[in-house]
């Protein structure tokens, strides 16, 4: 029961096949017994229960809702009023939410029951999962790996069947990576798709909210459920989100791809997985178009720099006075802001002020933050171009597959190149779809992922969904 | 003393009197117990988004046209980033680069000579909480966080304390004939920061000082005056004034510089990515310019020239937007501008006035006031039953005619009947009717208020007077 | 590229209020070299002509109507402060 797919048991729920209880319950104790995975902070077995026992009253009662009765878990960036929200940090660790994000209300209204706050690196800064505060999270393939980052809890709990569908964040690959690492599908939507109202903010102009689900069909049922105009989220897009074109056939279809998308660092299993996918696309009639993406060397750069001056800004919020944690002892003001910070903020987390405070501060702000502001003009100006030449661009997630757990946690910056097939997609602010394309000789996912215009996210929908059926048949 | 140039520049920070705050719907309303007026958004919680304030951006475009600012085409949101309890997100959402309001001119009169002073710019920002220090804690009230307030800073063309103190009185009527700040100084909805530097006549300007945070006309002056006194002593004594923020202690009259111990204030500016900026189109100016009323000094000048009132009197009548606006109003109905501005000065001032408030509360309508001059000077009323009027019709819609019937104050001119009520009071007392015959002319009022008093006042007292004189002289 | 000092990062801790101990503050030097290193990739580009995105979608003029809303429960922020009296959050005393 626990392995059907979202629709799958939401057809069952909905034909009364079986009680939200039972599959509510089936899932906790599904997380129950794979509580050595980390996924979650969180867990909320009775309010979960309670939302199933209210969901059965309405099926029986005839209603229907997208999401009636199905459990589903949330990054725990994402408020949810009355539950615990901890961005996975000492600071948060006893933060109860005064109200629900926007996506949460949609969940909510859809009838969804939400089992569980998902475990991430805290304040969503890393791409493995080992930053949580509280535990690491474990790659649902092989736990001797890590799940990547920082929707590492969110990838997990849906590859090991905790829950139907978790939403995640992605700043700079945050749900694309753990989903190529773990097997899953994830999309990054375009900026402005979704409401951030209730997002915990990393970096507010690149972050998004998406779902992790275990088919693309389960994914785009999610999206068009979460997404949509939010009066209170001043840069949600209020235009018509549905530019993408829904298809069965790639006859008369365009995939751009990239020669920087093949740099020679790439691992050879992931080059020659996303070649075969390729193929694949080309074999059953697409066309795939040479493009090219000038500045995608500086991406990195320019999304550390921009990142981390924002996240700068977002997190000095926490100073020990409104909400969440405060040291012990502290004799004055500076103190609490000195201790409080230093005690309860993770050295990743540290290392991003430190890296905001430093590129906003007077005298290198012109050399990082408006220069890197300057090539975010750059490279969605490349994006652009290149999307205008095809329906969509094809390239890896991840350079690597799942690392061992503690292998990168080492260096940091070796960490951060982990990011250069995803972070230029948020700095272009379009949308991006991560799908399973092959396993490596380690019997880990591969991952590629597509890239589309603004606002075509359906476009993206319908060639993962033809990969997907084909690889299904076979 | 008088070797040295005074210059002085002013920032001036005005609240904006809108029904919510900049950024989210709370009821922006000074006063209320403390933290009454907050939510997530205003106490800065994690996830929220702020959405800025149509009337904030209005108003601010309001007082740009009535100084003759040129207004933006484009501006945008930044974030100045510090630490303070009384910051909750630990940034101003303010505009660094790009105002609203660029330049502008303030022109007033002092000791009777005309004084410019030229503005450099005016820009929308929020407004931070208040700190209530007691014993060893100090306590944190978010009511006023968040409130749209105007920074206005001027050029360094103010030279005096005197100066400094009329600028703000006719930046402020400027603003409460626009209708957009009640600029209270008690409710410290006007504030203003001091910098001030000391110069040989044609030598460099001196090294400033700033002042922060006075927030009476009566500080700005003794912290001038006591700043002026304290940079020409160390000058005198061959000191360095030395650049530095200043407090200035109103119970004790003197300043003294607040050492930052942290770092030199590095705000560290960077454009606010949660807001989007803000496009006016020459229409749009047009369409708010077009609701400037007459300012004081045009008005002040009209009364004079046109209306043929005092200096004095137009000065008293224009003080007030809301007293100007009735005074107009009824003259534009057709009262007589002197009878009108006399009665407004005396009467209408005297009820609206209340202990320790600064303005006039305006109780009546300019159509009730023209009513109430036309009923006296018809003779319908006198002018001691007018203030009964008055106080029946104050903050109550009727009119003033039918208060007069209400309260039976419609004054007797029917000279028929008042002879017969003469000849009786006369046949009453015989003996000071024979002192008339004597010569004695005084007891002409012993009649006239006997009458008056059997007749509650309602007698047209010139009829009366005429009869009184013929009767007894038959 | 700029040269990294310990000077600059105490500076940067003080400006984050981030303690750092001796061995942080030089494994903090060491990331930074090596983030600027990285950053190396900027240099080749000639800025002056590029304008600079601040947000990626062309929207201006988000606004919203001035109406005063409905109250928020106070009780439901105050409570998640770490310490303060009846209606207002505390902080030891401010000194300017």
């Amino acid at each position: 029961m626990i392995k059907k797919s979202l629709l799958e048991i939401k057809r069952d729920l909905a034909e009364k096949k079986v009680s939200s209880v039972e599959v509510t319950k089936a899932v906790l104790a599904q997380i129950e017994k794979k509580s050595d995975l980390g996924a979650y902070v969180t867990v909320c077995a009775d309010e979960a229960v309670a939302a199933a026992e209210e969901a059965d009253r309405q099926i029986a009662a005839g209603v229907d809702k997208p999401l009636l009765g199905v459990p589903v878990a949330v990054k725990d960036n994402i408020c949810t009023e009355g539950i615990r929200t901890t961005c996975a940090s000492r600071f948060l660790e006893n933060y109860i939410p005064p109200y629900d994000a926007f996506v949460v209300k949609k969940l909510k209204d859809a009838g969804a029951v939400i089992v569980g706050k998902a475990n991430m690196d805290e304040f969503a800064m890393g791409s493995s999962s080992e930053y949580s505060a509280f535990k690491t999270v474990k790659n649902a393939v092989d736990d001797t790996r890590v799940p990547g980052g920082s929707s590492g809890g969110s990838a997990c709990a849906v590859a090991s069947y905790q829950a139907y569908m978790a939403l995640g964040s992605d700043t700079g690959g945050s749900i694309r990576q753990p989903a190529s690492f773990n097997g899953v599908v994830g999309l990054k939507p375009t900026y402005s798709a979704v409401s951030r109202y209730g997002l915990i903010a990393f970096a507010s102009s690149l972050d998004q909210i998406g779902p992790m689900t275990r088919t693309v069909d389960d994914c785009k049922y999610v999206y068009d459920i979460i997404k949509g105009y939010d009066k209170n989220d001043s840069t949600s897009y209020s235009g018509n989100l549905d530019l993408g074109e829904k298809f069965t056939s790639l006859k008369g279809r365009r995939i751009g791809v990239a020669k920087e998308f093949f740099p020679s660092a790439l691992s050879p299993e992931i080059k020659a997985a996303v070649e075969k996918a390729i193929a694949f696309y080309k074999d059953n009639g697409a066309e795939i178009v040479e493009t090219e993406i000038k500045s995608f060397d500086m991406a990195l750069a320019c999304y550390y720099i921009l990142s981390s001056a924002e996240a700068t800004s977002n997190l000095s919020r926490y100073d020990g006075i409104k909400y969440g944690r405060r040291a012990e002892g502290c004799k004055n003001l500076q103190e609490i802001y000195y201790k409080s910070r230093t005690e309860f903020f993770g050295p990743e987390v540290k290392r991003r002020i430190m890296l905001g405070n430093f590129v906003l501060s007077s005298g290198y702000y012109d050399a990082f933050y408006l220069k890197a502001s300057k090539v975010r003009t750059l490279i969605k100006k490349d994006f652009d171009e290149a999307l205008s030449k095809c329906d969509a661009l094809i390239c890896p997630t991840a350079p690597t597959t799942a690392y061992k757990l503690g292998q990168k946690i080492t260096d940091p910056v070796e960490a951060y190149l982990g990011d250069i097939f995803t972070v230029p997609v948020n700095i272009a602010g379009l949308p991006g779809l991560s799908l399973r394309c092959g396993t490596d000789s380690d019997g880990l996912p591969i991952g590629m992922q597509l890239i589309g215009k603004a606002y075509c996210e359906e476009t993206l929908f319908s060639l993962a969904r033809i990969y997907e059926s084909a690889k299904e048949a076979k | 003393m008088s070797d040295y140039n005074v210059t002085i520049g002013l920032e001036v920070h005005c609240e904006l009197k809108t029904e919510s705050k900049l950024f989210c719907s709370c009821v922006n309303k000074f006063g209320g117990e403390p933290n009454s007026h907050t939510c997530p958004i205003c106490a800065g919680h994690p996830g929220v988004l702020p959405v800025l304030n149509k009337k904030a951006v209005e108003y601010t475009v309001k007082a740009g046209c009535a100084i003759g600012s040129e207004i933006s085409k484009f501006s945008k949101w930044d974030r100045k980033n510090y630490f303070y309890p009384d910051l909750p997100k630990a940034w101003q959402t303010s505009q660094f680069d790009l105002p609203l309001c660029v330049g502008g001119e303030v022109r007033f009169d002092v000791n009777g000579e005309e004084k410019v002073v030229r503005l450099n710019r005016i820009h929308l920002e929020e407004d931070a909480g208040k700190l209530v220090h007691s014993g060893n804690s100090t306590a944190v009230d978010y009511n006023r966080c968040g409130v749209p307030l105007i920074e206005c800073v001027t050029e360094p063309d103010i030279h005096s304390a005197d100066e400094a103190v009329v600028f703000l009185e006719e930046l402020a009527s400027i603003f409460r004939y626009c209708g957009i700040s009640d600029c209270k100084m008690q409710e410290g909805s006007i504030r203003a920061d001091v910098n001030l530097s000391l110069s040989k006549p044609g030598q460099p300007l001196g090294t400033r000082t700033e002042t922060k945070n006075l927030n009476s006309f009566r500080s700005v002056r003794r912290a001038i005056e006591a700043e002026i006194v304290r940079q020409t002593e160390v000058l005198e004594s061959g000191g360095n004034v030395v650049q530095e923020t200043r407090h200035f202690d109103d119970a004790s009259g003197t300043g003294y510089g607040m050492r930052s111990k942290e770092d030199a204030q590095d705000y560290r500016y960077f454009p606010e990515p949660d807001l989007m900026p803000v496009v006016m189109t020459d229409e749009d100016i047009e369409k708010i310019a077009s609701t400037l009323p007459e300012l004081k000094r045009a008005r002040r000048s009209r009364y004079i020239s046109e209306l043929g009132l005092s200096d004095y009197d137009a000065s008293i009548l224009t003080a007030d937007p809301a007293v100007a606006d009735l005074f107009d109003g009824a003259v534009s109905l057709g009262a007589n501008a002197k009878k009108a501005a006399n009665y407004v000065m005396s009467e209408i001032m005297r009820k609206g006035k209340t202990e320790g408030e600064d303005g006039i509360t305006v109780g009546i309508s300019s159509a009730q006031l023209a009513d109430i001059l036309m009923l006296v000077e018809k003779g319908e009323i006198n002018l001691v039953a007018s203030k009964d009027v008055l106080d029946k019709i104050w903050q109550n819609d009727m009119t003033a005619g039918e208060a007069v019937d209400k309260l039976g104050l419609r004054q007797n001119n029917d000279a028929g009947e008042i002879e017969k009520l003469v000849r009786d009071i006369i046949a009453a007392n015989p003996g000071p009717a024979d002192d008339f015959k004597k010569g004695n002319e005084k007891v002409m009022s012993f009649f006239v208020g006997q009458l008056m008093k059997a007749t509650k006042g309602k007698t047209n007292p010139k009829i009366a007077g005429e009869l009184v004189r013929k009767i007894l002289s038959e | 590229m700029e040269k990294i000092t310990p000077e600059t990062i105490r500076h940067t801790a003080v400006l984050s209020r981030i303690t750092l101990s001796p061995e942080e503050e030089q494994g903090m030097e060491k990331h930074f070299a090596s983030l600027l290193k990285q950053m190396e990739t900027l240099d080749s580009f000639d800025a002056s002509e590029v304008p600079a995105t601040a947000h990626i979608l062309s929207a201006v003029n988000v606004l919203r109507e001035d109406v005063a809303g409905e109250p928020f429960d106070r009780e439901k922020l105050l409570s998640c402060a770490p310490e303060r009296d009846m209606n207002s959050y505390i902080v030891p005393r401010v000194v300017e």
